[in-house]
């Protein structure tokens, strides 16, 4: 079983001289095109093999939270970078409320320079960063009053929270005065109507 | 290189094939690996024919394995057939050729695996993922069938 027969030798070179078929074109063909295919498409490779798709994971996972990271410090802090209104100047302006200005008068919000009272320093027509006086003025609370009364009043229910909590401000750039210095004394009364007399000395005894 | 080499390899592919169609497609994917692979060539491991020979070998026993099953036979006694030797060397090579081809396509692979090109019964079971016991076997078979091929020629 294990050693070929004498036929099987004589089998084999037989098999040896048999003429083969002219397939011999017919075959190349299919053999380039499987060749022109196999060169023109180069074989794709796993972008991540073992240890990288998990070093890859691991990384995106951490851009991932940075980004989440950055996103809400940035979200936190965009209120900080607001720029603060520009309608500020032009209520600075307004502030004295004296009666020397009269109504109509255009005041340019950077205009800082001191002028005669009642001098018009820009034509009347308005420019696009111009406030109209008698507009602001009308929008202007009296000097007493505070601006903050319009809001409902708050209602604790202790003492203790009413002596300490105030209510938030609101801060309305058109009516809200810019905090200036307090008149000192009673609204009313000036140091005319002070009179200073000498008194009898209750030191002295026998009063 | 090919026109050099398609007679060699197509004698080759034709022992294994059913017919001319599956011998072609043997030998178009035999030349492709080789093309493919021809940077792997080693001269120092043997000539560039039988490391051919090899690639077409390899080729036609995937192709037999894909149409083909090789059920689980064990071969326990043998009894080797008497052929008359002078019958085979009047026979046309091409008669040959139909006759191994009638054998089972299992059978075929393992005749002309040990009877023609040399291989032993432990390689031919390490190729086809047999047995030795069943190359044994098919070895048997085939040699059965053969016999009574050629006496049928005879007569």
């Amino acid at each position: 079983m294990n050693a070929t027969t004498p036929y099987e030798k004589l089998i084999a070179d037989k098999l040896d001289k048999v003429p083969v078929p002219d397939m011999a074109d017919t075959i190349w063909a299919g053999i380039e095109a499987q060749l022109d295919v196999v060169t023109g498409t180069p074989a794709k490779k796993p972008l991540l093999k073992g240890k990288g798709w998990y070093i890859f994971t691991g990384v995106t996972v951490i851009v991932a939270l940075l980004l989440v990271l950055w996103y809400k410090g940035h979200k936190s802090h965009a209120p900080k970078n607001t720029p603060v209104p520009k309608q500020q100047p032009a209520v600075n302006g307004v502030q004295p409320a004296k009666d020397s200005i009269k109504p109509g008068r255009i005041i340019k919000p950077k205009a800082a320079a001191p002028s005669a009272p009642g001098v018009i320093k820009a034509p009347p027509v308005a420019g696009k960063d111009s406030v109209l006086l008698n507009q602001v003025i009308n929008n202007d609370a009296a000097p007493d009053s505070i601006s903050q009364q319009t809001l409902p009043p708050v209602k604790t229910d202790s003492p203790f929270v009413q002596s300490l909590t105030l209510p938030a401000p609101v801060f309305n750039p058109v009516i809200t005065r810019p905090k200036g210095k307090k008149p000192k004394g009673v609204k009313g009364i000036t140091s005319d109507d002070y009179k200073i007399s000498v008194q009898k000395d209750s030191t002295k005894k026998g009063n | 290189m090919y026109r050099q080499l398609y007679g060699f390899a197509m004698a080759i592919a034709m022992r294994y094939a059913a017919d001319e169609h599956g011998a072609a497609d043997i030998l178009g994917q035999a030349f492709v690996k080789m093309f493919r692979s021809i940077h792997t060539y080693d001269a120092a491991k043997g000539n560039f024919h039988g490391w051919l020979k090899k690639i077409i070998i390899n080729e036609a026993i995937d192709y037999i394995k894909q149409r083909s099953r090789f059920t689980s036979l064990e071969l326990d006694t043998v009894e080797e057939p008497f052929v008359n030797n002078s019958i085979i060397e009047k026979t046309d090579a091409a008669a040959i050729l139909q006759l191994v081809r009638q054998l089972p396509p299992a059978t075929h692979a393992v005749f002309v695996l040990y009877a023609i090109d040399g291989y032993t019964h432990k390689e031919i079971a390490a190729q086809l993922n047999i047995s030795e016991g069943t190359s044994k076997w098919h070895l048997s078979e085939a040699r059965k069938i053969l016999q009574q091929k050629i006496i049928a020629i005879k007569t």
